[in-house]
């Protein structure tokens, strides 16, 4: 069995899991075990309309047409059912993916779409649906000397109104016009199984697995030429895009964790600066971006600054 | 006499000065503030606009009529977005 470490669990495989790190301790037990072996059969009633997926109350089946079936159970169990021709390395990119945030919301974790950096050694997060510019914003900054904490993935905890973050050990993914974009095709890994466009970038640094959060920004595009605006949220406006940058914002509903996703949305927006960051997506105009959260982060009533360097407003 | 009382579609949770309430059903959210929060914990049981009212004059140590006026507008408001159910009480 391999063993890894991913958004504040601890993982053994039987399937090699790349991009994954590795635990800094060992002889930990397990909070995910990963096995090959036959799954049960989901009753057909519990089958979603497309029939991908099915939940029991005690655990989930996620079929996945070219690979094979996941069956994740509550107990952190996950049996790995491949199709014959499909390969360890396909099922892979689904385990380290998707079936992990079924696992991490099965087992009552609060998890966001979202890439981190370290800052201050605090972490700043920046959530996104899948396209939104995570991994890029999370580059570049490393770039300026900010470690990354996450790609895709975090998970939070909270202790007395104190929110931390745990980093999703992943390395960070990049498309090639990313890459060519930030100047960092020397840094070119494996390209991504299912993605061939895509590639695995090695860190600069190593960074810490859990840290305390004090920046959430929720991406936003904008269309027009040479935007950048931080917008500070509401207490209800940052609820809102907690809950639609969920891991699996689906799996809240279905699993009934709204309260637990609520109570979290809650302390976020009172304990640290959860703001809007709606930019222009062009890799020229990244390095105006990257300034102007320097100067977010580096004075106390920010989101006042942040408007006299606003280049653009399209509220 | 109109009794109110909290939609089980709603959900809600505390901080240090706003409750922040969430439609379970449609997702939609609506932030309260303290005078809300107060009432809002009330009407986890049925409640009627006097009773509402005693008790916020009450905590903030005024008459009914300084109160009375934001209580009906409040209860409007929750009924018109889902958020608090009415029914003919005794």
């Amino acid at each position: 069995m391999l063993s890894y470490e991913s958004a504040g669990v601890f993982i053994e495989s039987e399937i090699e899991l790349p991009g994954l790190r590795y635990p800094n301790n060992s002889g930990i037990k397990p909070d995910l075990t990963i096995r090959k072996g036959n799954t049960p059969t989901p009753p057909a009633s519990l089958l979603s309309k497309d029939g991908t997926w099915a939940y029991d109350g005690c655990a989930a089946w996620v079929m996945v047409a070219s690979v094979g079936v996941f069956y994740i159970q509550k107990t952190g169990n996950i049996t790995v059912e491949l199709l014959e021709k499909s390969t360890d390395r396909e099922a892979a990119i689904y385990l380290i993916g998707s079936i992990l945030g079924v696992a991490l919301h099965l087992s009552g974790k609060i998890a966001l779409h979202s890439s981190a950096v370290m800052v201050n050694d605090k972490a700043v997060l920046f959530c996104g649906t899948t396209g939104a510019g995570k991994s890029t914003i999370a580059a570049a900054l490393e770039g300026r000397g900010y470690p990354i904490l996450s790609d895709d993935l975090c998970t939070l905890d909270i202790v007395d109104n104190k929110v931390f973050v745990h980093s999703d050990g992943r390395l960070l993914k990049l498309w090639q016009a990313s890459l060519e974009g930030l100047g960092l095709k020397d840094r070119r890994g494996d390209s991504v199984c299912s993605k061939p466009d895509k590639y695995f970038v090695q860190p600069l640094n190593t960074s810490p697995s859990r840290l305390r959060l004090s920046h959430v920004y929720f991406l936003h595009d904008s269309n027009s030429a040479g935007v950048i605006r931080i917008k500070l949220l509401t207490l209800t406006e940052a609820a809102a895009w907690f809950f639609a940058n969920a891991y699996r914002p689906g799996l809240i509903k279905l699993l009934g964790q709204e309260a637990d996703y609520l109570a979290a949305a809650a302390t976020l927006a009172t304990n640290t600066k959860v703001s809007r960051l709606t930019r222009t997506k062009n890799f020229s105009f990244l390095p105006v971006v990257i300034d102007n959260l320097e100067a977010h982060w580096s004075c106390e009533n920010s989101s006042d600054i942040l408007h006299s360097v606003t280049h653009g407003d399209i509220d | 006499m109109k009794k109110f009382i909290r939609s089980k579609s709603w959900i809600s949770t505390s901080t240090a000065d706003e409750m922040l309430l969430m439609n379970v059903d449609d997702g939609s959210f609506r932030g309260l503030n303290e005078s809300g929060a107060i009432l809002w914990v009330l009407l986890e049981h049925e409640q009627n606009i006097p009773s509402l009212t005693n008790a916020l004059a009450e905590t903030y140590e005024t008459t009914a009529e300084n109160v009375e006026f934001d209580i009906s507008a409040f209860v409007h408001e929750l009924l018109d977005c889902g958020a608090l159910i009415e029914f003919d009480g005794k």
